[in-house]
């Protein structure tokens, strides 16, 4: 892609440059306005390209919460693989404490 | 796990930032992206309207944001208790920002963002990892400076410029811009790093 192409999507999505005149000079580059607008697709972000990760990949568990935030909540995603809470560490400190309690009765 | 705080670019948080998050979970960390137009409502479906929402934010506002969700994935059983922040452009700029205003940030990856204020780089003490692209003038021309600055200030960090890419390499949605060798040698270091500063006791 024409590098000044670039650079006025650059300058568009970083300085305040309206989408109109954003849009004529695109279109002026791109030799039309139907150029322009398929040119446009390549530049923003594309919702049909696939997830590189499904949403409903098996591997995870991800939800949306809410974290409380200085101004009120924020809204957030959460993604973990499915393992248990506790890390194996404290796992195994509690099967300990238990087989002690256990003995000592 | 330890966890990981994804900040996404000026277009807030949307389906490629989710994947991201995804992608970082699958490596081993519990991975939250906050949703910084939370407090307008939300991201919204138009990457437009997104970005022109972004502009309007305070900058205090977001950085007291990112501390909380920082806070919070440290906190409460969440994570091991040692968190890493990697931003995207707009979100590079923010993780940046966070590494000099949170001491217990273990960990900041900077995606071609903006550099944090200067006077404020003496107070970093994560590690850091930036990863810059060659073409990028507008956000490179800062970097010496910053360079410079992480450098007196005695901060750990390791800093790539990928040659001959594009300001937003990394988003594999952008066509335009993407590189996929850049991005997969980018994120490979990411998650190395990762590993290294925060899967550790």
């Amino acid at each position: 892609m024409d590098r000044r192409i670039i650079e006025l999507y650059d300058e568009y999505t970083h300085a305040p440059l309206a989408r109109r005149d954003f849009l004529e000079r695109l279109a002026t580059l791109a030799g039309g306005m139907g150029s322009a607008l398929t040119l446009l697709q390549l530049l923003q972000a594309n919702k049909a390209v696939a997830a590189q990760v499904a949403a409903d990949d098996k591997r995870l568990k991800s939800e949306r919460v809410s974290v409380p935030g200085p101004d009120g909540e924020l809204r957030g995603y959460l993604a973990r693989p499915p393992m248990p809470r506790r890390c194996p560490v404290s796992s195994s400190f509690t099967r300990t404490a238990d087989s002690i309690r256990t003995s000592r009765t | 796990m330890p966890g990981v705080i994804v900040i996404h670019e000026n277009r807030g948080l949307n389906p490629h930032i989710a994947d991201v998050t995804r992608r970082m979970a699958l490596e081993g960390f519990v991975a939250l992206a906050p949703d910084f137009l939370s407090g307008s409502g939300g991201t919204p479906e138009n990457e437009d309207q997104a970005r022109e929402q972004i502009g309007k934010l305070e900058p205090e506002g977001t950085l007291k944001a990112a501390l909380a969700a920082a806070e919070w994935l440290r906190t409460g059983d969440r994570s091991t208790g040692r968190v890493g922040a990697v931003g995207f452009c707009w979100g590079g700029g923010l993780v940046g920002r966070l590494a000099t205003a949170d001491p217990k940030l273990n960990a900041g990856v900077v995606f071609y963002g903006r550099v944090p204020p200067l006077a404020d780089v003496p107070k970093i003490k994560a590690q850091l990892l930036l990863n810059y692209a060659g073409k990028d003038e507008r956000i490179n021309a800062d970097v010496p400076a910053f360079q410079k600055a992480l450098d007196d200030a005695g901060v750990r960090y390791s800093l790539h410029t990928y040659d001959g890419v594009e300001h937003a390499f990394h988003n594999d949605t952008s066509a335009a811009r993407y590189n996929a060798e850049a991005a997969q040698l980018a994120w490979k270091r990411t998650i190395e790093f990762f590993a290294k500063t925060l899967k550790v006791a």
